[in-house]
């Protein structure tokens, strides 16, 4: 319950920062195709995370979250447009990072936390590329009656790209504030 | 899993992107410490026990606070990594991962 808690409320918070800061400076100067796909999607980090911690239990967490980020930051009119879609498309995303750690368990690479293996940032960002391919190929799918042909190439490029660097962004934010503690508490 | 161990592993893989972008050099007495246990070791991946390192000319006059607080943090960095299958404190000192 604390881990749905923790992992739906970052997934909340990053969300925000990615809809009411990222998303208008970034309708400033991109086109249409940007309606669907982020250039710097925050949640993302918190899926990588969320799996490489807990796998395919965090799913529920990554719903949860998901749900209550749309019912508040997506406007009404997005919202009402996109409806039939928007659960499918929650699924999917959330489902992407779980799914990518099995993928590579599959391949032999047990990525997961705690599992022993070399924590490397790189591979999690390996890791979270992959993913965002999964969430991409899903999300393309499951927009495809909404988004114009044209913009089909734009979209399916930007996704991959908004992921990484979301997922990006998320792990220097975590390492800054694990190196203030650390060096605060030093000081101490 | 593990909470506590997965945990570690957040703390050492973030610690070792703050290394590898650039914005961490080790302190004065982290690199004494490394110093020491690489010249107590032949070639890199040797094993080197924690009480010859507290020893050692650069480090024996460092308080066992210190001196332990800059052994979690070569741990942390991947550049000490506990020896598996000893009950004893030794280390693996990795200076191939050492960055010039």
């Amino acid at each position: 319950m604390q881990s749905i808690l923790i992992i739906a409320g970052a997934y909340i918070l990053c969300h925000g920062i990615t809809a009411l800061l990222v998303t208008p400076v970034q309708h400033l100067f991109a086109s249409h195709a940007t309606v669907f796909a982020s250039l710097l999607y925050l949640p993302h980090g918190v899926r990588v995370l969320a799996a490489w911690f807990l796998g395919w239990r965090a799913f529920p967490a990554l719903v949860v979250g998901a749900v209550a980020s749309e019912l508040l930051f997506t406007p009404a009119e997005v919202f009402s447009m996109l409806q039939p879609a928007m659960l499918a498309s929650i699924t999917v995303g959330a489902m992407s990072a779980p799914l990518a750690f099995s993928l590579a368990g599959f391949f032999g690479r047990n990525l997961h936390a705690g599992e022993g293996g070399l924590p490397d940032w790189k591979r999690l960002l390996a890791i979270g590329a992959l993913a965002s391919v999964v969430n991409s190929v899903g999300q393309s799918i499951v927009f495809s009656g909404f988004i114009l042909p044209e913009s089909f190439a734009t979209v399916a490029a930007i996704y991959p790209f908004g992921d990484v660097t979301g997922l990006f962004a998320c792990m220097w934010a975590l390492m800054l504030i694990f190196r203030w503690i650390r060096l605060s508490s030093a000081g101490s | 899993m593990d909470r506590l161990k997965a945990m570690l592993e957040l703390r050492e893989m973030l610690r070792r992107m703050e290394r590898e972008v650039g914005l961490d050099r080790l302190s004065p007495v982290e690199q004494d410490v490394f110093l020491a246990a690489h010249s107590l070791t032949r070639e890199a991946g040797d094993i080197v026990q924690s009480e010859r390192i507290r020893k050692h000319r650069l480090v024996k006059d460092v308080s066992s606070a210190t001196y332990h607080r800059a052994l979690r943090a070569l741990l942390e960095l991947g550049l000490l990594e506990n020896a598996r299958g000893s009950r004893a404190r030794l280390y693996v000192v990795r200076s191939d991962r050492m960055q010039t």
